[in-house]
């Protein structure tokens, strides 16, 4: 039993951190706005585009805001406290594809900035 | 439109025994595809009728989901905690006696729904804003009873507590469809599974008692209900908090439950749970349940909807409770005469596929550690609640950053 214990343990960590490794490094595939449709909720996504409209709601915290690329828009939404951006500047968006009022959009969880 | 409602009713009730009966398939996961249906579904329906469906779905499967997970050891994560007292009894031949106790919870949980819901629904909008303000902080508190009241090894539970908040971190920002599935299938459904196999179980005969021989003391039932009123509560406004921890919480609150009484108390709170978040999702905006995610993106609830909700709940209650019987029944006649290690290596070879099917190979990774996870809590003798951490800490963290 100890031994098993022993093993199982092992395993626990390292897959732990195998884990934590590709859930930091493991990119989602890049969509175009045009390309979310109905089929895409729930599936993790990467978008690269512009902000065209932004809003923040819960004192900062909670922000609404409209991605646009060279195919169209979707509304995103994002939580943070600390939001640098700048509406010239182009981005990658990762986020899960999600529905809310029978609208498709993306519940972002990381925001980098696109050089080049 | 009352036939529809009727009908809707009916083929909730027939889906929610089909999702309860396959081992590993959570409500959640059942209501996540419908609600991506929704939009083609509500072209020929009424919104209410889509409801009626979900509900009665939804309070089936709670009553049904016990028969895998004391016959197969095949818990999802609401009922986990069911699988040891229920498979002590299913080792005993007393399965079919292990099912009942957790539908008289099931049934009590119904009437409790009736009683409490006028108090959630003038209580919660007033103490919630209060209680969400310091929400992380009553998280920890809790996380702290649950590991102060491991009777075995308060160190071994930290562990496990601490090794699954990480692997849950890492589970939900992995980019898969439906994290939770591997993630709960691995810690409580397949780790379970590869014990029962590797410890060769055999099942003995199961007895089938006249259901008024299946009976408690009045003091133990109360107990059970009791626990089950402090405890339901919790899992309907704190984020995180499933009905497993809620479970312990109430039996430490009320003192040490005997088996019977823990299996009704389970029950209660599952039923509870499912029930008042509808008045939890009308009342504050939250919904705690993957069913009323569902609901909310359907229908904006207004009183009507919540009678009529209530009536289903209900009526989908009772039925199930006949159904739940025969289904009990009839695994207690035919468990003995199969093979439980073929049984539960085809069970095993059902959630790899379901896996797979929704999350991919990232999904089966995710899953295969998480069963490891399972494995050492099974090994370390403490109880899986802890297991939860997968959850807490996540919530936890999302509140304080």
């Amino acid at each position: 039993m100890k031994t098993n214990l022993k093993i199982c343990l092992a395993l626990s960590l390292f897959g732990v951190l195998l884990l934590i490794f590709l859930s930091s490094h493991l990119t989602p595939k890049q969509y175009l706005t045009a390309d979310i449709t109905k089929e895409s909720i729930g599936d993790y996504v990467r978008i690269k585009g512009n902000i065209s409209y932004i809003k923040n709601i819960e004192e900062g915290e909670f922000y609404i805001l409209t991605i646009s690329d060279s195919t169209g828009e979707i509304t995103g939404t994002l939580n943070s406290k600390d939001l640098n951006i700048n509406k010239s500047q182009t981005y990658i968006f990762s986020g899960k594809i999600e529905k809310y009022e029978n609208e498709t959009q993306i519940n972002i969880n990381k925001i980098l900035s696109y050089d080049n | 439109m009352i036939i529809e409602i009727i009908l809707a009713l009916l083929l909730g009730i027939i889906i929610g025994t089909i999702t309860g009966i396959t081992p590993g398939i959570h409500i959640n996961l059942v209501s996540a595809i419908l609600l991506g249906l929704s939009a083609s579904l509500l072209t020929f329906v009424f919104p209410i009728v889509l409801v009626v469906f979900l509900v009665s779905m939804a309070m089936t499967h709670t009553f049904v989901d016990y028969v895998p997970s004391v016959f197969l050891g095949a818990p999802d994560e609401e009922n986990f905690l069911s699988i040891l007292p229920g498979h002590e009894m299913l080792i005993k031949g007393e399965a079919y006696s292990a099912i009942v106790y957790t539908l008289y919870g099931s049934l009590s949980g119904l009437l409790i729904i009736l009683i409490f819901s006028p108090l959630f629904f003038f209580f919660l909008p007033i103490v919630y804003p209060y209680a969400e303000g310091i929400m992380p902080f009553i998280l920890i508190l809790t996380c702290i009873f649950l590991i102060s009241f491991e009777k075995s090894s308060r160190l071994w539970a930290f562990l496990i507590f601490i090794i699954s908040g990480l692997l849950g971190i890492a589970t939900l920002n992995l980019p898969v469809k439906e994290p939770l599935l591997p993630l709960f299938t691995g810690l409580f459904g397949v780790s379970s599974l590869i014990t029962a196999i590797t410890k060769k179980q055999t099942i003995p005969p199961q007895k089938i008692m006249p259901l008024k021989e299946i009976t408690l003391t009045r003091v133990s039932f109360f107990k059970s209900i009791f626990a089950s009123i402090i405890a339901s509560p919790l899992c309907s406004f704190l984020p995180g908090m499933g009905s497993g921890q809620a479970a312990v919480i109430g039996s430490e609150v009320t003192g040490d439950l005997d088996r019977k009484e823990f299996l009704v108390l389970l029950g209660a709170i599952n039923t509870i749970v499912t029930g008042l978040s509808f008045i939890t999702l009308y009342t504050i905006n939250k919904a705690r349940t993957g069913v009323a995610v569902a609901i909310g993106e359907i229908i904006k609830l207004s009183i009507s909807n919540l009678v009529v909700i209530t009536l289903v709940i209900f009526a989908s209650g009772i039925i199930s409770f006949f159904v739940t019987i025969f289904l009990a029944r009839y695994f207690s006649k035919i468990i003995s005469k199969v093979n439980y290690q073929i049984l539960s290596g085809v069970v095993l070879l059902i959630l790899f596929a379901v896996v797979f099917y929704f999350s991919g190979f990232l999904g089966l990774l995710a899953m295969l550690v998480s069963t490891c996870v399972g494995l050492t809590c099974i090994y370390a003798g403490v109880r899986r609640t802890h297991m939860m951490g997968s959850l807490l800490i996540s919530t936890i963290l999302y509140y304080l950053l």
